[in-house]
């Protein structure tokens, strides 16, 4: 048996300590709202947020709440509840926490702070396609009404054709009329130009969070970064998460200023690829005795942040929405990911990435070997690629991971001497 | 300057005494329960062989899984840097080093400078690794350094596809059961590990001419096997296990001395 | 030689169809799965050509994809590295899950001696947008189909291109349907070599084949039919190994819900004046697979197979890391058991641990 040493990450921002109370206000909030006889949705963290808005409804994402029961180290145990309802262990380590959630049958006190059930659940691909049926489980499970948005994968490029925007605008017009017929109230149009407007702001202000980030030594790390990256996922639309992202933006500038690092001598700058081990993130910091910094993770932009700020248009509000889905990162087969990693390498001045592989993920892992190859021909920055599961507490091995991080972090600081 | 390797394995230690990075002696001994006690017997030992007392050491560094245990202050290494300054210093120009220890396996591409390209370690799982091959042994009754010899007298190949050791077992013990001869069921648990050690340096594209280190290095059958599957030239030193505590020793003398 | 024995022949060497034709002139386009329209490749006078993977385990592929990926695709992946698809012109790939998503990247990246095209098709059944968007894709696909072949497709050739595809599909149900018999005349392992060789030949061929092997086994009755019947479904099978172990087991295979068999050939293109709207509407009216959506169109087909084919118990064979359909499978399996049996095994595409399989298929089949 393994040994199993877990840490929290050491945080060092006050504003993501703000941000991590919002969070829990935020899923107080849904719990009081469900109290109040308002509708609970359920959806994945890649179904644009704003259209929710426009309906004033509140939303759990699958991929988010795995992370806080993560977080307390008992992902582990609902993890174990969806197995045995016959969930596999190839299904994804976040829907199989998820599905646990949904259908266990006692929930631990932390976890009943948040959850609720839902009343309507509208699915979709985009990221992970192959996992867009975990959520019927749990529509026939709670025998609620399920809506399924397909958006085509990313063929194109940054050039999506007009028929592509089309269909996925098609989509969520679906998605919306199928809320309205289920009793979720007209779509408030202005609500949805307004959201999307805030959207653009909170893009415009995490584009120049990054700039702060980008600098030597780096006034954040990934493990405020991770915190830092929750206003993209639950709050875009909203002011709050604008007034959030201003005030972080001023605490990080005023760093800068200062030549303020979060560890003192900064000697080498890592990009976590891949699913951080949310149970035990003091890992990220184990790598500091060397001097390492995990300045980036690139997990923070599976909540959608990495798109042209100019693509949100307000007045064309599902269009945008659908241009910016489109165009994800982790939308599949274009090269968009791999060469995102690589302007990220090079505007981070990264000097090793770690690719991490959760065995029951079928996106993620697809990219390192493609990643690896165009980051190490661009500028000579190695990778190395490990097994590690980031909810799955059962299958964490410290010592392994740690052998790992040593010896790659050795290899870079002898080629960094020669 | 005299410096000095320490390679705390979980099965055995190793120590080797350089001066002037010229060798003066090397021991191996078990690592027992007690670690510190098998690395303070086998410095001893070493520095007897080499004629000097450890005082004359000017500098140290430790690796190996059990390298937190050493009792002198010497500055620690992994074993990865240790195993490729081994290697490229008694192999100059390999292409890799495949290091098969008792809990570990692990695989390194190198460039001809010696310098790491890539590695990977392998997974929690010991199915590539000594512990597996020793555990196989007990199940068949064989002694295990007489495991590989025996599996090259196979005489018809028999697929083991059990990766996990538990399971092998069974496997392997079902098969004597059926009476299938010894050397065969050898082959094919010889054939299971190579594969997936082979599996571990494809996933690092591991080519040409590469140095097998470690314990399990002295298996001639997994080594027969593994070129086969590798198709790549294997070179085993003479004495595989003492080449992580070569590069350890190589280090110290790289690095700043102790006093 | 027999029909039977012709069609054997086929299924264990399939490159000779290609060796033959390409030494004729005739280029031939592999492509995966059945959401790719092979009507259209073979209206622009092409052979379309599935590539189905093999059993040998896989060396070099495992440094590109990680081994959690879908074992298939890095089967698939493997062979082209190996220069083993070399004698294509081009590879289609379709829309289906993230493995094949990958697959395009890899194959584009890394092999470039076979160009490599991917189909982006709707998830979505049964969706008045998604006919619009697919009938977009369809067109950019026709026209890389003309520019590769150097020929125009017209509706007219379109058209007898489909019909021709029709009339397999056709008689690939009239001989699936003697199954449906107390004694079947082909056993299911025959059946899933048939289907497969039918695929893979040239349908000209196919449908004249296929015309005598029905007459051929009219009368035929196979041995060892008083086992259970057994209805055998999920991912990809493209070996007749496990259906033989099913069999071998005393099961007798009578239906199945594969990509490579049943569900190839279940549906017929509708009537429409427009033959690229007969093919939009084909792919999007009908579930071949566990991607698309809604489910319930797969759950209803595997009901009428229960109730036609007279079926005892279901085995549900899934490839390790094939994610559609495993998701499906815990959702499935629950209602499906209310009638019917249900194993659900995971299995590897290269087929290792067949002995413990064995253990459990027997005991299924016992229990029954």
């Amino acid at each position: 048996m393994a040994t199993k040493v877990t840490t929290p990450g050491k945080k060092s921002l006050e504003t993501t300590a703000e941000i991590s109370k919002a969070i829990k206000a935020y899923y107080g909030g849904v719990k009081v709202a469900k109290e109040e006889g308002k509708p609970i949705i359920w959806s994945y963290g890649l179904t644009p947020r704003e259209i929710f808005h426009a309906l004033d409804a509140h939303v759990i994402y699958l991929e988010h709440l795995p992370l806080m029961v993560g977080a307390k180290q008992l992902s582990g145990h609902y993890i174990q509840v969806a197995e045995e309802e016959g969930f596999s262990r190839d299904v994804c380590a976040f829907h199989r926490c998820f599905l646990g959630c949904a259908v266990a049958s006692e929930r631990d006190p932390y976890l009943d702070q948040f959850f609720v059930d839902p009343d309507i659940i509208i699915a979709t691909n985009l990221p992970c396609m192959s996992e867009s049926k975990s959520f019927l489980y749990a529509a026939d499970y709670h025998n609620v009404p399920y809506y399924f948005i397909d958006a085509p994968i990313n063929t194109w490029g940054q050039d999506i054709p007009d028929y592509a925007i089309e269909y996925y605008t098609g989509q969520l017009k679906g998605a919306l009329d199928f809320m309205s017929e289920h009793g979720l109230g007209t779509v408030d149009w202005d609500k949805l130009k307004e959201a999307v407007s805030l959207s653009k702001k909170l893009i415009l202000l995490w584009n120049e969070i990054d700039k702060c980030r980008q600098a030597v030594p780096t006034p954040m790390g990934t493990v405020d970064g991770l915190t830092a990256a929750y206003p993209l996922i639950q709050l875009p639309g909203t002011q709050l998460g604008v007034t959030l992202f201003e005030r972080l933006l001023k605490e990080l500038k005023g760093k800068v200023e200062r030549g303020e690092g979060i560890i003192d001598d900064e000697k080498l700058r890592l990009l976590w690829f891949g699913v951080p081990p949310f149970y035990n993130m003091g890992l990220l910091n184990y790598v500091e005795k060397y001097g390492a910094v995990v300045v980036k993770s690139m997990i923070e932009y599976i909540a959608g942040g990495a798109y042209d700020p100019s693509i949100m248009n307000p007045d064309k509000p599902l269009e945008s929405l659908a241009y910016k889905a489109l165009v994800d990162i982790v939308n599949p087969t274009s090269e968009n990911m791999v060469n995102f990693i690589r302007r990220t390498v090079k505007d981070f001045h990264i000097d090793g990435v770690v690719g991490v592989v959760k065995r029951s993920c079928g996106l993620l892992p697809g990219y390192m070997r493609p990643v690896k190859d165009a980051v190490y021909e661009d500028s000579g920055v190695p990778t190395t690629i490990f097994d590690l599961d980031g909810l799955d507490i059962r299958e964490y091995d410290d010592a392994t991971s740690k052998a790992n991080l040593d010896s790659f972090i050795e290899a870079l600081l002898a080629s960094k001497r020669r | 300057m005299i410096t000095a390797g320490i390679d705390v394995g979980s099965l055995a230690t190793k120590v080797v005494l350089l001066n002037e990075n010229q060798l003066m002696s090397h021991e191996v001994s078990g690592t027992g329960v007690d670690a510190t006690e098998a690395v303070k017997k086998a410095m001893d030992t070493a520095l007897e062989k080499a004629g000097i007392s450890f005082k004359d050491i000017e500098s140290l560094v430790s690796t190996g899984a059990g390298k937190k245990k050493v009792p002198f202050e010497s500055a620690q290494a992994t074993e990865i840097i240790c195993d490729t300054k081994g290697v490229s210093h008694v192999y100059p120009g390999v292409n890799g080093v495949i290091d098969i220890g008792a809990e570990n396996c692990r695989v390194i591409k190198c460039d001809q400078e010696g310098n790491i390209i890539d590695f990977a370690l392998n997974d929690k799982c010991a199915s590539g690794t000594g512990i597996f091959l020793d555990a196989m042994a007990k199940a068949l009754r064989v002694k295990p350094e007489e495991m590989g010899e025996l599996s090259l007298q196979a005489t018809q190949d028999i697929e083991v596809t059990s990766m996990c050791s538990v399971f092998a077992e069974s496997e392997v013990v079902s098969m004597i059961h059926r009476m299938v001869p010894k050397n065969d069921i050898l082959k094919g648990i010889h054939r299971s590990i190579a594969s997936r050690i082979c599996g571990q340096a494809n996933r690092i594209l591991l080519e040409g001419q590469l140095v097998v280190m470690g314990g399990i290095a002295q298996n001639l059958g997994l080594i027969t096997i593994l070129k086969e599957l590798m198709g790549s030239e294997l070179i085993v030193p003479d004495e595989p296990e003492v080449i992580g505590a070569l590069g350890a020793a190589l280090l110290a003398g790289e690095g700043e001395k102790k006093k | 030689m027999t029909t039977m024995e012709r069609i054997m022949g086929i299924f264990d060497d399939p490159e000779q169809i290609v060796r033959d034709l390409k030494a004729k002139g005739k280029k031939v386009i592999g492509y995966r799965c059945l959401y790719v329209p092979e009507e259209i490749i073979h209206a622009a006078g092409m052979l379309p050509y599935s590539t189905f993977g093999t059993p040998e385990p896989i060396t070099k592929a495992d440094s590109y994809f990680q081994p959690c990926a879908c074992e298939f695709v890095r089967n698939i992946f493997d062979l082209g590295l190996d220069g083993k698809f070399d004698f294509l012109d081009g590879l289609v790939l379709s829309n289906t899950c993230d493995a094949v998503r990958h697959l395009k990247n890899m194959w584009t990246t890394y092999i470039g001696s076979v160009p490599c095209y991917m189909l982006n098709n709707p998830q979505k059944m049964y969706d008045e947008s998604a006919f619009k968007f697919y009938r977009h894709e369809l067109e950019g696909f026709k026209k890389t189909m003309e520019d590769l072949s150097g020929n125009k497709i017209s509706d007219a050739s379109l058209r007898k291109s489909i019909d021709l595809y029709d009339e397999t599909r056709r008689l690939l149900k009239e001989l699936n349907e003697l199954r449906k018999r107390d004694v079947p005349p082909i056993s299911g392992a025959e059946a899933l070599r048939i289907s497969m060789a039918s695929i893979l030949m040239p349908k000209e061929e196919t449908n004249a084949l296929l015309l005598q092997l029905i007459d051929e086994v009219k009368t035929r009755e196979i041995k060892d039919a008083d086992g259970p019947r057994i209805m055998v479904t999920g991912s990809i099978i493209d070996n007749p190994t496990l259906i033989e172990l099913v069999e071998d087991m005393g099961g007798v295979v009578v239906a199945d819900d594969l990509c490579t068999s049943m569900k190839y050939f279940w549906y017929q293109t509708k009537p429409n004046e427009d033959p690229m709207d007969a093919i939009v509407r084909f792919n999007l009216e009908r579930s071949v697979c566990a991607c698309m959506h809604p489910s319930e169109e797969r759950y209803d087909f595997l009901q009428e197979v229960i109730g036609g084919f007279a079926v005892d118990g279901i085995i549900y064979f899934n490839v390790k890391y094939c994610h559609p359909f495993v998701y499906e499978s815990a959702t499935f399996r629950k209602k499906l058991e209310e009638e019917t049996p249900v194993l659900a095994l995971e299995v590897d595409h290269s087929l290792s641990g067949l002995g413990q399989l064995k253990t459990r298929v027997q005991a299924f089949i016992e229990m029954l």
